[in-house]
Parts: structure tokens; C-alpha cells; sequence
């Protein structure tokens, strides 16, 4: 490809150029699509095709996946393009703004999309019936706040609960602030709401729906299509195993799937990907997506996979000039096989080995990039997991058990799709010699030499 | 740019810190650098030397321990804002914040707020200690995922020799003096120093059962029993493992300690006696002595008085035997007051002075107080509150004078009890408030209840029932957040007399809670007032017949 303006040439300055913490707009020269090396699945494409021929009269609800540093965000960028493209009133409803992600239930994501929805509604001046929301504010501000607590909305909104609230803000808009509020300031407060409109369950959705159903024809009015919510975020939500190794992540999707799936309207949430293989899941909502990794092998975990390991190298080169900065290509290739199809690790331990040295990029340089990797790993690494990554190891399939959502949520376990999903532990767990000690001697194979990763 | 710094350094952590630098010379806008060093004094040397030798400024900040706790994103940001252009920002103190409260809240606070230091635009640098390294990549996955780079240095014989140094230079009772914020620094030294103590090697392994020894008693005084009791059985199993009995009857001895203030008086007198067979089987005395006087506490605890006495008696005759003037005194005291419990104060009031003589005999302040607080409260007992708060003022003056705040705090605490039975509630109010500011000061949680509890009490006295509601609701609160079970019954109680006319349901809910423990523990009041709660629940039957 042409390289818009000088490359990179020195580990210097090759250092600044994979900062792996800035997500690329698309149109980016950066971007390389790795669709190909993904399971050939155009995702949000898919998604915008599976909305648009939903018939008329019913709604598309779906979760999607895929690891942290997987492209999620991107991609959720990508589908909301084009399903304005295509004439839908679409909802962006970033659950991180609003709630605390270290403690989420169903109930705080409704509210969230409610307020989302009346905020968007008035960006896009789409102008909801006054005395519909007026009755709806009515109804959250008097199931949740005490007399006091509502007269006081409008003097406490600037102190309690204020990240510069505008205080010219509609009542419902205030109203649904103290609400989120008391939710994210946790605590008793968050308990008691919630209780509050768990009692009132029926009602709750009723006036969800109201409201959606009175965004949705105006939208159509104004030439719109029909109405998507869209709520990113949630798959950052913490990770707690619950007594009877049950998950908060089960809990939220699964067991309330049904009020999740109640709006009038289309959705698509954003899910920990520790859920990909929970097995009831799939029958609690139909579509689950995952963003898989980029294969760097195919499911036999020994074929190398061309395409994969081509396209990330070419993230790398179209950052930098690789033969300037790296001793050789092969030294390159080393990092990219290590990666496991990660694009951050892959940006990690480039930016590692940059520091590493002040000369070119090296075999033992890079070498040490990867051991630092496998360090990093190493410690996820819990010895009641062995038994359980070994058999991912060995093969490449869900071993069905719900153990594995830690293990999924750290990243020691990649999700890989051609045609059909497999699995693989991340090369650097493959490579610790806390795992290989345990893999080998269970197989009877000599013991190789720890951070030797080339041998795929 | 010195080539060779800190040349205590292994090549591995050299080679670590040239790469530490670079990154740091090379970082622009928003990154995040970790390092991992278990020892600050390590820490102190590589900032010094990242300082000198880094062509742009650093400037240091060491988290504070606040009240209301101010999360490390807020006092970051703050020295974000004032920093000179360029400048690294070096963040200390993570430890101290995190070994404490809750450390997944902690850490998934972190996790949320990730998107906030992003708007930083500045190079963090974050020192950690590896268990919350550790703790950071499993529980903050996503904050910890935006690294861009991670170091790790190894601790060297120097740096590590002058952290034991720290570490055993409070003793353990000292350690209960110290501030709260001394507390949780000296919680971080010990934690981070137990990562240096890894490996099979039974020299280690004893060396990392006495630092979760410390760690125990420390969590301990701060009335956080649940860790106290982890790093208890650590310790005894560790002793187990090596052997070591002495070891072992301190880890079962502070266990019966813990669990008795959670009010679990069975299990605790069951580590007693553990405590007990191991002393004499080793033929420890002193030891023997401690796990004597234990089990007469716990006795005493049950209203069993003639076995805590018998308890007591034999304690004091091997100190007697052994020649421990000061064990003598305290068992005295002991004696006095299981008597004062039987309401027989002039005996009581004979040991306490028998106390006192040894302790003044002996030159042993600590004893002194304690007989003085002693003879305070057994003339309260008798109604002569005058005398008593002579007595209370003697006590406090020592306190002060060799600086024991948590005695000092149940001085105040006293003086307020004899107070408010004068009848001088203002006066009292205004002792309790002292004494809360001393609990919280050192972070005594049982204290803190107990102090809130007395305020609710006070201003009950003066008809302020919302005050004493508010008041009471804390105290319970707290003795819930530190399973004090005694506490949890006493202060229930209250709050429901208080509730009694505008809420009965209420009222007999929180009530149960005290006849609940009482029945568990044999309490002889538990029937009578369980019988008070009956005759609640019967209006409130009555009442809902009448609708």
C-alpha cells in the first residue's frame, strides 16, 4: 500500500505509533479489515441485514461478544452507520456513562435506556408527547424518591448527583438523573431503588413501552424506520461468581432475558464474552454474535493460517517501516504468532520491545517481549485451572463447563470461528511454564523450553 | 545519563529500569506504566534515580487514606492538573488504599473509571506490590489491559534488610497505638514485605507466618475481625506445617481472641483451650498463664462466674509462682471484676486495689490505669459517681501521658457513662463526642460503636428520639459491618424500645434480634425479654383484630 506520510524508522518513534489505546475511526488508512481471518463474518453487516428484514410487527433482539481489544466498539460504530444509512432511528446507549459497571442489574439497564432514549429524542428534536413523559417522570420520580427527595430534585441535582447537569434540563431528564443517580451512588440508596421498582414490575415495562412506542411513531412521522437501541458497555461490566458458581453476568442476561427482550422496539446488547458458552443463554435469547480473534492457525492448532498472520503483520507495517525498525520480517512474525491473533498483545509487545533496545528489534529482543507476555499471563493463571486449559488445549472445543467464564474473561481462552467457533488457550498461557509443566507431563511429552512459541 | 544506577540492582531489574526509562522518555498524552517493587524503600530508589536522570519532571504523589475515602482517580487528577508540562505523574500508595475495606470495591472502582484517567493526558506510573498486581489484573482486567508497559523489580538484600528492619521495629502491642493512617502504611509494609517470603524453605516460611501474625493483630485493632482471622489461620497453618509450636498456640490464641469479639464465645473458648493443651505441653508457663486468663474472660462473658474465677484463681497462682508481678496485677483486676459482675463491689473493690499497689509497686503504668478505670466503675456501682469520676481523670491522665488512645478513648467513654448518671447529659454528650473522635482517629470500629451507641443513649435521655434513632441506626450498623453479636443485640434493643409506639412491627423485629443471641448464648435475661417482645407482637394482633 501507499504510506501516506513517512513511516516510523526507529524504535523511538515506532514506540508512539502503537499505542494500542486509540481505536481507530473508520476511514483510518490505519485499519486493516480482518474480516478474512475472522470467519469471514461482516458483523455489523449482518446485524443491519438481519434488522432490516425482520418483518414488520416484531423485533430483532440480539447480544454480541467478542474480548476486550477484540474491535467490539468499532464494529457497534460501524452497525449504527449503517443502520442510519439505511432510514433507522437508532439509540447509543453507553452503559458506562451512566451506571456503575462494578454492580448492574436488569433494572439499571432499563432505566439507563430510558433515559438515553428521551435525551437522544431531544438531540434529534423529535418532540415526545409532554404529557406522556410528564406522566412517566411522574411515575419513576414518585416509585423511587420520598416527597423530600423530589422537592429537592432541582436544588440537590448540582451536588448529588451533578456531572454538570444542566439545570434548564426538562423535569423528566432531572427526574430520570436523581434516578440513575441513587443507582450509581450505591450503596443503600441503589438496594432501595431497586426494590422499589421491582415491586412494580408490570407497571415498569408498561411505561418503558409507552415510551418507546411514543418515540417510535414520531420517529416514523418524521420518515424515519423503525426504532434500535443499541447499549454498549455492559461486557465491561465486573465479573462475580456467586454462591452456587453462578455468575452476575449469568444473572443479568439469562434470568431476566425476558424483561431485557420486552421492549418494543429492536436491540442489541453488548455481552461479556465469559456468557459465549453459557448454555442457557441461547435458548434465553435466539442471535448471540462474538468478534472472534484473529486465527494465526487453523482449528487444528498446527496449520499455520497464512491470512491471519499476514493481515497482522500488516497492522504492524502500515504503523511503521518494519524493515527499519525490526532486524528481519521473521523477528516480526515471532510477535505476531505470540499474539494469538490479540491485535493489543500484538501492539503490547512491539511497543515492549521497542523499549527493550535502542537499536533495531531483534530475535532475543522480541523474545523478551514475549516472556514478559507470558509472565503477565502466567499469573491469571490459577492451578485449579490446569486440568480445564489443557483440555481446551488439547481440543480446541468448549468442554461445556461454566468454569470456564474467569477464564474466558481473563483472556486465557481465545474463541476462533471458520465456519464453526473453536477455542484455543492464549499462546502465552501455552507457553508458561506453569502450563507446560502440567500439559506435558499429563501427555508424557518431553518438557520444551518455556517461551518457546515458534513451534506452531 | 548514568549507565549503571543503583548498582544494588540485579542485571534483570537493570535491564527492567533502562527499559522503565525509556518508555518514560518516549510516552506521550495518556499511558499507563506499572511497576511492580514490593518494598517502598525499593520504590524511594528507583524514583530518585528516575528523577535525576529523566529529561523531563516527575512529580510524586502517595495516595491518602481519607474520610470519607476519596478515590485515587480524584487525587490523581488533582496533581494531574497542577503538574508542569511533560510531567510523569508517579503514583504511590495504591497499597495502602487497597489491603483495606473492600479490595475488589477498590479495584473495581479502578476498573471504571478507566476512561476517566484516559482524559488525564499524562504518563501514570502506578507502583504496586505483587499481590495487588495480581488482584489488579483479575479483578480490573480492563484498567489493567491499557497498560503500556509493566515492570518488574526485584527487591535487593539491602533495600529488603532495612524493610524487616521497619516492620519489626513496633512491637505488636505498640502497634495498636498508632494512628489509623500509621496503621494502613504499616499494613502495606507488612503486605508487600510477605511477597519477598515465597518459597518451601522453613526459615521462610517462618519468617511469613510472623508477618501475618503482625498483619492479623493489625487488622485486629482496627476491628476488621474477618481479615484478622485469615491471616490467623495462616499462621497456624503454617505453623503446623513447620512445626512450630509456640507458633501454633499464639495463632490459636489470637483466633479465640477474634471470635470473642465477634461475640462467638463457644468457638473462641475452643481455640482457648487448644491454646491451653499446646502451653503446657511445651511447658511454656507464661503461656499457659495467657490461655488461663482467656478462657476466664470468655467464661466471664457467658455469666460464668465460678468457672471464670477458678480460671482466674489458677492464672494468678502461676504467676505468683513464676514471679510475674504484672500478670498478677491484671489477674487481680480479673477477679475484681467477676466479682463486681455479682454485684459483690466491696470484693471487687478489694482486688482493684490490690491491682493498683502491684502496679504502682512495679513502676507498671498500663496496670495502673487499668485498676484505676476499674475502681471508677465499681464506685459507680455503689452510686458514688463523684468519686468514680476521680478515678476516671486519674486513669485518663496516664493514658494521655503514655499516649494509649484506644484507653484513653474508654476513658472518655467512661466519664461520659458517669456523667449522664448525674443526670449531666450535655456534659456527657460532650465526653462521648471525644471519645468517638479518638475511635475514628485510630480506626477503633467496636469503639466507634460503642461511643454512637452511648450518644443515642444520651440523647434518648433528652427526649431527641430522632437523634438517638440516627445514632443507634450507626452503631448498629457498625456492629453488624464487624459481627459484634453482643453489640448488634444491645444496640437492636434500644433502637426498637425507640420504635416501640410509631412502629411495633418494627420495633419487635429489631427486638428478636437480642433475644435471638441471648437464647443462642444462655443469656439468663433472654426469656424475660422475650417475653417483653411477645407482648408487642400481641398489640399488634390485637390492633390488626380491631380494623
Amino acid at each position: 500500500m501507499d504510506a501516506p506520510q513517512a513511516l516510523p524508522r526507529t524504535v523511538d518513534l515506532a514506540y508512539g505509533a502503537v499505542d494500542p489505546d486509540v481505536p481507530l475511526e473508520p476511514g483510518d488508512l490505519r485499519y486493516v479489515d480482518l474480516n478474512s481471518a475472522r470467519g469471514d463474518e461482516d458483523l455489523p453487516a449482518l446485524i443491519a441485514r438481519r434488522v432490516r428484514f425482520t418483518s414488520e410487527g416484531s423485533w430483532h433482539r440480539q447480544l454480541l461478544t467478542g474480548h476486550r481489544g477484540s474491535g467490539k466498539s468499532t464494529e457497534l460504530k460501524c452497525l449504527q452507520g449503517l443502520l442510519d444509512q439505511a432510514g433507522f432511528f437508532t439509540v447509543y446507549v453507553d452503559v458506562e456513562e451512566t451506571l456503575d459497571l462494578a454492580d448492574v442489574e436488569y433494572l439499571d439497564v432499563l432505566v439507563a435506556i430510558a433515559r438515553t432514549l428521551d435525551e437522544t429524542a431531544r438531540v434529534r428534536k423529535l418532540r415526545i408527547s409532554p404529557k406522556l413523559i410528564e406522566a412517566i417522570g411522574e411515575w419513576f420520580a414518585e416509585t423511587v424518591l420520598t416527597k423530600e427527595e423530589r422537592r429537592d430534585v432541582n436544588l440537590t441535582l448540582k451536588t448529588e448527583y451533578g456531572v454538570g447537569l444542566n439545570v434548564d434540563m426538562p423535569l423528566f431528564a432531572r427526574m430520570m438523573a436523581a434516578v440513575t443517580g441513587q443507582i450509581r451512588s450505591g450503596g443503600s440508596a441503589r438496594v432501595e431503588t431497586r426494590r422499589k421498582l421491582e415491586q412494580r414490575l408490570p407497571v415498569l415495562m408498561e411505561r418503558l413501552n409507552e415510551l418507546v412506542d411514543d418515540v417510535s411513531v414520531r420517529a416514523l412521522k418524521k420518515g424515519y424506520k423503525r426504532l434500535v437501541v443499541i447499549a454498549d458497555s455492559l461486557e465491561k461490566m465486573n465479573l462475580t461468581v456467586l454462591e452456587g458458581g453462578q455468575t452476575n453476568h449469568s444473572v443479568l442476561f439469562v434470568e431476566h432475558a425476558e424483561q431485557l427482550k420486552a421492549l418494543d422496539c429492536h436491540v442489541v446488547y453488548t455481552v461479556p464474552i465469559s456468557l459465549l458458552y453459557d448454555r442457557n443463554l441461547g435458548a434465553a435469547f435466539g442471535d448471540v454474535d462474538v468478534i472472534p480473534m484473529v486465527k494465526i492457525t487453523e482449528d487444528d492448532g498446527q496449520t499455520p493460517c497464512a491470512r491471519g498472520r499476514d493481515l497482522l503483520f500488516e497492522i504492524v507495517a502500515r504503523r511503521m517501516d518494519v524493515d527499519a525498525v525490526f532486524d528481519s520480517p521473521e523477528t516480526l512474525c515471532k510477535l505476531v504468532v505470540a499474539s494469538g491473533g490479540v491485535v493489543r498483545d500484538l501492539m503490547r509487545m512491539v511497543r515492549f520491545a521497542c523499549a527493550y533496545t535502542d537499536d533495531r528489534i531483534d530475535g532475543p529482543t522480541a523474545q523478551r517481549a514475549i516472556l514478559k507476555m507470558v509472565r503477565e499471563y502466567e499469573r491469571l493463571i490459577h492451578r485449579e485451572d490446569l486440568e480445564l486449559l489443557a483440555q481446551v488445549h488439547r481440543e480446541r472445543r468448549l468442554p461445556g463447563s461454566t468454569h470456564l467464564s474467569r477464564l474466558m474473561y481473563n483472556r486465557l481462552v481465545l474463541p476462533y470461528v471458520n465456519g464453526d467457533r473453536w477455542m484455543d488457550v492464549h499462546p502465552a498461557v501455552a507457553a508458561a511454564p506453569l502450563f507446560r509443566d502440567h500439559f506435558q507431563l499429563e501427555r508424557g511429552w518431553p518438557v520444551g523450553q518455556a517461551g518457546d512459541l515458534s513451534g506452531t | 545519563m548514568s549507565r549503571v544506577p543503583l548498582p544494588d540492582l540485579d542485571a534483570e531489574s537493570q535491564a527492567e529500569l533502562a527499559a522503565l526509562k525509556r518508555a518514560l522518555r518516549l510516552a506521550d498524552g495518556f499511558a499507563l506504566y506499572v511497576a511492580r517493587a514490593n518494598t517502598l524503600v525499593l520504590r524511594r530508589q528507583i524514583i530518585a534515580d528516575l528523577r535525576a536522570n529523566l529529561p523531563r519532571p516527575l512529580v510524586e504523589l502517595t495516595l491518602s487514606w481519607g474520610e470519607p475515602p476519596e478515590m485515587p482517580y480524584e487525587q490523581i487528577a488533582r496533581v494531574a492538573e497542577r503538574a508542569p508540562a511533560g510531567a510523569v505523574i508517579s503514583v504511590d500508595g495504591l497499597d495502602v488504599l487497597a489491603p483495606s475495606r473492600d479490595p475488589d470495591w477498590f479495584l473495581r472502582q479502578l476498573n471504571w473509571r478507566r476512561a476517566a484517567y484516559r482524559r488525564l493526558a499524562r504518563p501514570l506510573l502506578l507502583w504496586v506490590p505483587e499481590y495487588l498486581l495480581r488482584l489488579m489484573m483479575q479483578h480490573a482486567p480492563d484498567f489493567f489491559d491499557w497498560h503500556s508497559g509493566f515492570y518488574e523489580f526485584t527487591t535487593p538484600e539491602t533495600a529488603l534488610g532495612e524493610t524487616v528492619r521497619q516492620a519489626y521495629a513496633v512491637g505488636d502491642v505498640e502497634q495498636s497505638d498508632l494512628s489509623l493512617a500509621q496503621k494502613r502504611e504499616r499494613i502495606a509494609l507488612l503486605r508487600g514485605l510477605l511477597d519477598e517470603y515465597v518459597g518451601a524453605d522453613p526459615q521462610i516460611r517462618s519468617a511469613r507466618a510472623s508477618l501475618l501474625g503482625k498483619l492479623g493483630i493489625l487488622h485486629h485493632t482496627l476491628g476488621e475481625i474477618p481479615q484478622a482471622i485469615e491471616y490467623y489461620k495462616d499462621v497456624l497453618a503454617i505453623a503446623r506445617e513447620i512445626g512450630d509450636r509456640r507458633a501454633e498456640g499464639a495463632g490459636l490464641g489470637n483466633l479465640g481472641l477474634a471470635y470473642s469479639d465477634r461475640g462467638e464465645v463457644a468457638q473462641a473458648i475452643d481455640y482457648y483451650q487448644q491454646a491451653l493443651e499446646i502451653a503446657r505441653e511445651i511447658g511454656d508457663r507464661g503461656y499457659e498463664e495467657t490461655g488461663l486468663g482467656n478462657l476466664g474472660n470468655a467464661y466471664s462473658a457467658l455469666g460464668e462466674t465460678s468457672r471464670a474465677i477458678d480460671y482466674y484463681q489458677q492464672a494468678l497462682e502461676i504467676d505468683q509462682e513464676i514471679g510475674d508481678r504484672r500478670g498478677e496485677g491484671a489477674d487481680l483486676g480479673n477477679l475484681g471484676s467477676v466479682y463486681r459482675d455479682l454485684g459483690e463491689v466491696a470484693r471487687a473493690i478489694d482486688y482493684y486495689q490490690q491491682a493498683l499497689e502491684i502496679a504502682r509497686e512495679i513502676g507498671d503504668r498500663r496496670g495502673e490505669e487499668n485498676a484505676l478505670g476499674n475502681l471508677g466503675s465499681a464506685y459507680s456501682d455503689l452510686g458514688e459517681v463523684a468519686r468514680a469520676i476521680d478515678y476516671y481523670q486519674q486513669a485518663l491522665e496516664i493514658d494521655r501521658e503514655i499516649g494509649d488512645r484506644r484507653g484513653e478513648g474508654a476513658d472518655l467513654g467512661n466519664l461520659g457513662n458517669a456523667y449522664s448518671a448525674l443526670g449531666e447529659v450535655a456534659r456527657a454528650i460532650d465526653y462521648y463526642q471525644q471519645a468517638l473522635e479518638i475511635a475514628r482517629e485510630i480506626g477503633d470500629r467496636r469503639g466507634e460503636g460503642a461511643d454512637l451507641g452511648n450518644l443515642g443513649s444520651a440523647y434518648s435521655d433528652l427526649g431527641e428520639v430522632a437523634r438517638a434513632i440516627d445514632y443507634y441506626q450507626q452503631a448498629l450498623e457498625i456492629a453488624r459491618e464487624i459481627g459484634d453479636r453482643p453489640n448488634e443485640g444491645i444496640w437492636a434493643w434500644n433502637l426498637g424500645l425507640l420504635h416501640e409506639d410509631a412502629d411495633p412491627a418494627r420495633a419487635a423485629g429489631l427486638m428478636q434480634i437480642c433475644v435471638d443471641y441471648e437464647r443462642e448464648i444462655g443469656h439468663p435475661d433472654a426469656e424475660a425479654d422475650a417475653a417483653r417482645v411477645g407482648e408487642i407482637r400481641a398489640r399488634i394482633r390485637a390492633a390488626r383484630g380491631q380494623d
